[in-house]
């Protein structure tokens, strides 16, 4: 091994690259914008300012802030349904009139005139929801509409009962509570903003309706589509706006007790730049209440602070602006280059040296020369497969076989010609395997581990399994379980072949060159998953070695088949088998004769193997060609070969025209016949294997030895 | 960003070290009447927080003018800040200050209630405050400024005995308003009214409402002088919107038929109004008297050592009438003049 | 997409120019100095600033934008100009200072939208902002500027009379046919009409739509700029707490209610006087009925909300059509 190799080897090992892309990947890296901003903000505001962390500082911040973050946690709830609230403003002024008017002028007892007033708001709300929601009109000029006409209606009452209304001030232990009030010396107004923003949040995230706002604002057309009652969804946020509003109107009027015609003059656009600041995206779709909470903290912070230094008029309204500049800009140049930073860096390749490259010409005397014997083989379901990855045969040899639509399907013995949708499953099953009873195990990409009993019930056995600490990519979630296979005590042992990529990427995978892929292991007794065997290479093909305490599985993109100890004296130890196979291992599977048969999906190729060793030059690769350009395994050839367990290869298989059986996922000897899967192959192969035994049924060897 | 950081630190270091050299005047050992040293001593390096209505206002500007050169003179610290014609951010600034606990708290007014309650508070933590120009509901320490219904009382009643149809006039009159709820409009409507009441003879056309703007008062002024030929006189309650009303009577051919009268702070540039004819009468709050009874205040303030708001004063500062054929230069202030003027 | 001016379809402007036709006959019957040539004028007048502003409005809009920081260009860029003049810069020096920045910040405006890709709204809303508490801070340090005494002329000019007419009315339709000739006559307003209509099309025929956003944008700034300077000239003075005015919404309602499309591509300078006119005729009738100001604000309201209903059933959108992200 060379200095440059040694590099590359050392640096693909300490440094996480992969770390990047997946941290890309995550929803809450929208809020680290934020997030960062406001850490900045305070450290920033505390150096420059005296007493800016003493206690009553803080709590005099805060209850400046609670109306606003009302406001804005309204605004945020309509842009995320794909809407805008201008007229947040003239509701706050009307809520602060009309609250001033019934408890100061008609006296009323603030817990009935309180509910009162929020309904009008809710009223108001209304109207603009009926506008924009249910009569379709551009919410932007409607809700200006509202924004003049509910200002002129404040004006016109202020103008006739606005010195009235301040005239004398309740003597009310609960309006000076609401108005001064302090809960373990926090500010009631701030306490409730959060109580409120508690509320919402479960409501957002966690409830039907809530989640139809989101929905709608994602995509009006798909969100129609899909049978949510757009046009309500839409008025609804609109009204949810102008309750929230009315509260903080009703907080600033019991605070300050003003009457003033300036009362929420732009409140509209405060509201909007602390929602846009917290991350919630104009147009709707993306956005949260906590990041609404946020930015109306950092807004409230800057304004109050800036007001602060004795700064010439006009400082606030810059700041204001340029933050909402800059946080709109971040908004859309993010939500434009994330998806292109992601495809960049997401693919993170690491270094491998892959093991000597045997021949296969024909007459190279290998065991893996090609020849032509799977030419014969006669095909079942000619054109009516699309992605069979395994196949299995229940007690009267029906064949089973997955489908890329999520189906399993059912294809009739004795002649296999006709074929039913035996379960729906809805991710498409890889590996199957039939237990002792009958039901049919499946792996399912994207789904996990699914049992499918005689009755076509569909089981869920394992979805999840223990999260590892420090992933980033959240790996308790099972992203392609692959293949699997019975323990004697009724222990599953299945490959998930990646956590990184989803099953239509799968190819992708054999760039990174890293253990990406882990074995679990299932157990019927507590019903639980475990991780035994991490960060393997693209495993797959679990097969029950035959001595109760060991398995052997394929590590594709290494192409070598390992053993793992899964009990006894070595437990947890693996060895290598065959360490350098000619192609990309797939699914292994017992022989009658007593040996094993292993799938190739594809060949190595000396470009591949050597762009292995050169990370470097993968990862510009991945970064500057268009993917559909770069050097991927070749899968347009594959074989079956079969090899014992000390790991001598006997014999392989071959459709060398590679118009039939060009690719092999997997293979299954049942009765003296070879079945073949390939999950780009358009039909299933059958392979009489001469000198086989004819009652052959690899079931037996697990489920026969126990009765 | 960046720069406006770099700016805001920059202004901050400016004023932090006016403050600084403010105190250096402090002038050697002289006679001591008794009270002298104290005095002195009293007074220096006590705190003073002056918020107001905007740094652009020409009222505010030249209470700020007055105060910073007491504050220079008598060696405290003053600190100016200013809420741009925001309640909300008044009452940030307001409860900020009280959180300070300055010695002396300045409060310009916008409105008659807003800080009500803030007021409350800031006496309740013993702050003493003294308001400025507009005065709350809420009585505090001391109230210094002009008296509102006087200001509109003198114009209404000019205008009343002009346009009389005892003087041989139409008896017509408008009113151009502000916006309803401020003090300068709504206590001064009262004036009006109660002026009216007693004049049956004179009738107001028309009492629409500008919004405090120039433009808008333009288009009122315009069509009401188109629909009243025989309109007599206009009243307004502030230059700075009634300049849009002395424009649409000049472009209407009527100035010096259409008696204007205004009232503002009596700033030189607004003095212009009164000579060109803009303005027949106007009343001026007479700006450089009131910071000087505002530093008295101050003063008072700094060196009583009474619980705050326990005993609550006015000083209420009279308007000045100017008219075209009475003006002398000596009737108007600019900032220049009262940054200049010491204050011992 | 394109414009719906279908023979048999009533379109907005038409139902605008009725009802101010409407509006005018029952005016003129009822109340009394109302159809008085010295009435019409000042009817005409009155809302030819906002007429001005209607027209820099439209020039925005009808390019698929919108321009809410024109009052605050006009109000603070005149200020500006004013107080220059006032500490003795001559005026006509003052002027064209003002006339630079008013297209810097064009420019800047349209850099923001057109390559930092934010949307007009909000790019607009946030200079808004930027350009008030710029200029306040840094540039006019008073609320309220005069005209100084050295550029006193302007006022002359401003309320002088040409044929009769008054100078603002002359300035504000001799505007309408410089922007009427721009969008008629000129490459540049061509490529924005047909820019609004379908901007994907536009930029594939080979217009740069990039640019021509910036100049879409420098244009209103401009126009804003311009017609700050024409009210200085009339009422001699500016205060700059316009900014927090309602006036843009009033700007945008003269515009939107002649019938210019908020989405772009549809109107033009016919309808900007067209929905002028019915704002003018209201006001005018207002203030001669003695409807208190505030009132008059509600009626406006009013007034776009139904025009925007209307529209809505004349143009319908509905889930299957409307574009995501279009508020």
């Amino acid at each position: 091994m060379n200095s440059s190799d040694t590099i590359a080897k050392w640096r693909s090992r300490f440094i996480p690259d992969h770390v990047v892309g997946e941290i890309l990947t995550k929803e809450w890296i929208d809020t680290a914008i934020p997030v960062v901003m406001f850490i900045a903000s305070i450290i920033a505001f505390s150096l420059l300012l005296p007493h800016f962390l003493s206690l009553g500082g803080i709590v005099e911040l805060l209850r400046q802030m609670g109306e606003l973050t009302f406001v804005t946690m309204g605004m945020a709830i309509v842009i995320m349904a794909g809407g805008i609230d201008l007229s947040v403003g003239s509701v706050f002024a009307l809520a602060n009139f009309l609250t001033l008017a019934c408890v100061n002028y008609l006296a009323w007892p603030p817990y009935l005139a309180l509910p009162i007033v929020i309904a009008i708001c809710g009223l108001c709300g209304l109207v603009n929801g009926v506008l924009v929601g249910y009569l379709r009109l551009r919410a932007f000029l409607t809700t200006l509409a509202t924004l003049i006409i509910v200002r002129a209606l404040v004006d016109y009452l202020l103008f006739h009962y606005g010195s009235k209304v301040v005239e004398s001030s309740p003597d009310s232990e609960f309006w000076d509570f609401l108005s001064f009030g302090t809960v373990f010396g926090f500010p009631f107004n701030y306490l409730a903003a959060i109580v409120a923003a508690v509320v919402l949040h479960v409501f957002l995230t966690r409830m039907r309706l809530g989640w139809h706002i989101r929905a709608v604002g994602g995509s009006r057309r798909s969100a129609h589509n899909a049978g949510i009652n757009v046009r309500r969804t839409v008025c609804l946020s609109y009204i949810v706006s102008a309750l929230l509003t009315g509260i903080a109107g009703v907080l600033y009027a019991a605070r300050l007790n003003n009457a003033g015609t300036e009362a929420g003059v732009g409140l509209e656009v405060v509201a909007l730049t602390a929602a846009v600041l917290g991350g919630n995206s104009l147009g709707g779709g993306r956005g949260s209440i906590p990041k609404a909470a946020l930015g109306a903290f950092i807004v409230a912070l800057f304004t109050n602070s800036l007001l602060r230094f004795t700064l010439p008029s006009g400082a606030n309204p810059l700041a204001i602006g340029l933050i909402l500049l800059l946080a709109v800009a971040t908004d859309v140049r993010w939500l434009k280059n994330r998806h292109k930073l992601l495809s960049r860096v997401y693919v993170s390749p690491a270094y491998f040296e892959p093991p000597p490259l045997l021949s296969t010409a024909p007459d190279s005397g290998t065991p893996y020369a090609v020849n032509n014997k799977l030419q014969d083989a006669e095909p079942i379901g000619l054109d009516q497969v699309d992605g069979a990855e395994d196949i299995a045969f229940d007690a009267d040899d029906n064949l089973y076989t997955g489908s890329r639509h999520g189906d399993i399907l059912r294809f009739e013995a004795p002649d296999y010609a006709s074929v039913e949708v035996f379960a729906h499953i809805g991710g498409q099953p890889l590996g199957l395997h039939f237990d002792g009873d009958g039901s049919l195990f499946a792996c399912v990409s994207g789904m996990g581990l699914y049992k499918i009993t005689r009755d076509r019930e569909i089981i869920r056995l394992s979805d999840e399994t223990n999260r590892t600490l420090l992933s980033i990519v959240d790996d308790s979630r099972m992203r392609f379980a692959d293949d699997m296979d019975f323990a004697p005590d009724g222990r599953v042992f299945f490959s998930e072949a990646t956590i990184r990529y989803d099953i239509f990427d799968w190819a992708t995978d054999s760039l990174e060159a890293r253990g990406n892929g882990r074995i679990i292991c299932w157990d019927p007794r507590t019903n639980a998953s475990r991780t035994v065997l991490p960060k393997r290479m693209f495993p797959n093909g679990i097969c029950m070695i035959g001595d109760n305490e060991s398995l052997l599985f394929a590590e594709t993109w290494a192409a070598r088949i390992n053993r793992y100890w899964f009990d006894g004296p070595h437990k947890g130890k693996v060895e290598c088998v065959i360490p350098d196979m000619p192609g990309y291992p797939d699914n292994i599977r017992r022989s009658s004769d007593g040996n094993f048969w292993v799938a190739m999906l594809g060949m190595r190729t000396p470009a591949l193997d050597l762009a292995m060793k050169m990370p470097g030059f993968r990862r510009r690769m991945a970064q500057r060609v268009a993917f559909e350009e770069w050097i991927y395994p070749n899968i347009n050839t594959g074989g079956v070969v079969k090899f014992d367990a000390n790991g001598n290869v006997l014999e392989s298989l071959w459709d060398a025209s590679g118009d039939k059986y060009p690719m092999i996922t997997s293979m299954r000897e049942h009765k003296g016949y070879l079945y073949l899967a390939g999950v780009y192959n358009n039909r299933i192969g059958r392979y009489r294997i001469p000198g086989a035994d004819p009652s052959f049924n690899d079931r037996h060897l697990y489920w026969d030895k126990r009765k | 960003m960046s720069t406006m950081i770099k700016r805001v630190a920059t202004i901050a270091a400016i004023l932090a070290s006016v403050g600084g050299l403010a105190g250096a005047g402090a002038r050697a050992a002289e006679y001591d009447d008794g009270l002298t040293v104290k005095f002195q001593e009293t007074v220096k390096g006590k705190k003073v927080v002056l918020i107001v209505i905007s740094s652009g206002m020409d009222i505010a500007q030249g209470l700020a003018a007055g105060l910073t050169r007491q504050a220079q003179d008598l060696g405290y610290e003053l600190s100016v800040r200013d809420y741009n014609w925001n309640n909300d951010q008044g009452a940030q600034a307001i409860s900020q200050a009280i959180s300070e606990k300055p010695d002396v708290l300045v409060v310009q007014n916008l409105d008659m209630q807003a800080y009500a309650s803030l007021f409350k508070r800031a006496i309740k933590e013993g702050v003493k405050t003294i308001q400025v120009q507009v005065k709350s509901t809420v009585n505090t320490d001391a109230y210094v400024g002009v008296d509102w219904y006087q200001i509109a009382h003198k114009n209404i009643s000019k205008l009343v005995s002009l346009c009389s149809p005892k003087a041989g006039k139409s008896g017509k009159i408008a009113i151009l308003q502000g916006t309803p709820n401020n003090p300068t409009n709504f206590v001064g409507m009262k004036a009006v009214e109660d002026v009216l009441a007693e004049h049956p003879e004179i009738t107001a056309v028309s009492k629409a409402s500008a919004d405090w703007d120039a433009s808008k008062a333009h288009g009122v002024v315009a069509t009401v002088l188109k629909q009243t030929p025989d309109l007599c006189g206009y009243m307004g309650f502030w230059d700075g919107q009634d300049a849009g009303m002395a424009a649409a009577v000049a472009e209407a051919g009527l100035k010096g038929k259409v008696f204007v009268t205004s009232s503002g702070a009596g700033e030189k540039s607004t003095c212009d109004k009164v000579t060109d004819g803009s303005f027949d009468n106007y009343v001026a709050y007479n700006i450089p008297l009131v910071t000087r009874e505002l530093g008295a205040a101050v003063a008072v303030a700094l060196q009583q050592n009474t619980k705050a708001g326990a005993y609550p004063y006015a000083n209420y500062v009279p308007g000045r009438e100017l008219t075209k054929a009475t003006f002398s230069p000596d009737q108007c202030w600019s900032l220049e003049q009262l940054k200049q003027t010491p204050w011992k | 997409m394109g414009p719906r001016t279908g023979s048999t379809q009533v379109t907005q402007e038409q139902i605008v120019l009725a009802l101010s036709v409407l509006l005018f006959v029952a005016f003129s019957v009822t109340l009394k100095g109302f159809f008085a040539p010295g009435n019409l004028l000042a009817l005409v007048q009155n809302v030819s600033i906002l007429g001005i502003l209607g027209l820099g409005m439209a020039i925005a809009i009808i390019g698929r934008g919108i321009d809410l920081a024109i009052v605050t260009t006009m109000t603070m860029m005149t200020a500006w100009v004013l107080s220059l003049a006032g500490h003795g810069t001559p005026p006509l020096t003052a002027a064209a200072a003002g006339f630079c920045l008013s297209a810097v910040i064009g420019i800047v405006l349209g850099v923001l939208i057109a390559y930092v890709e934010i949307p007009a709204i909000f790019a607009t809303l946030a200079m808004a902002s930027v350009i008030y508490g710029f200029s306040r801070m840094v540039l006019v340090g008073e609320d309220l500027v005069y005209v100084p005494p050295s550029a006193s002329w302007t006022r002359v000019a401003g309320n002088a009379v040409t044929l009769g007419v008054p100078n603002n009315v002359v300035f504000f339709l001799s505007f309408a046919a410089l922007v009427a000739a721009f969008f008629r006559f000129t490459k540049p307003g061509r490529f924005l009409l047909s820019m609004g209509d379908n901007p994907f099309r536009a930029r594939i025929v080979g217009i740069p739509v990039r640019p021509m956003i910036v100049l879409q944008y420098v244009a209103s700034s401009l126009t804003g700029f311009a017609a700050g300077l024409i009210m200085a000239m009339l009422i001699g003075s500016m205060n700059t707490r316009q900014v927090n005015s309602t006036m843009v919404y009033d700007v945008i309602l003269v515009v939107v209610l002649g019938g210019v499309g908020l989405s772009g591509g549809r109107g033009g300078v016919r309808n900007v006087l067209v929905g002028t006119l019915l704002i003018g005729i209201l006001l005018n009738g207002m203030t001669i009925m003695d409807v208190p100001y505030i009132l008059q604000n509600l009626i406006k309201g009013l007034i776009l909300l139904v025009a925007i209903i209307v529209d809505s059933f004349v143009n319908p959108r509905d889930e299957q059509t409307s574009q995501q992200g279009d508020i």
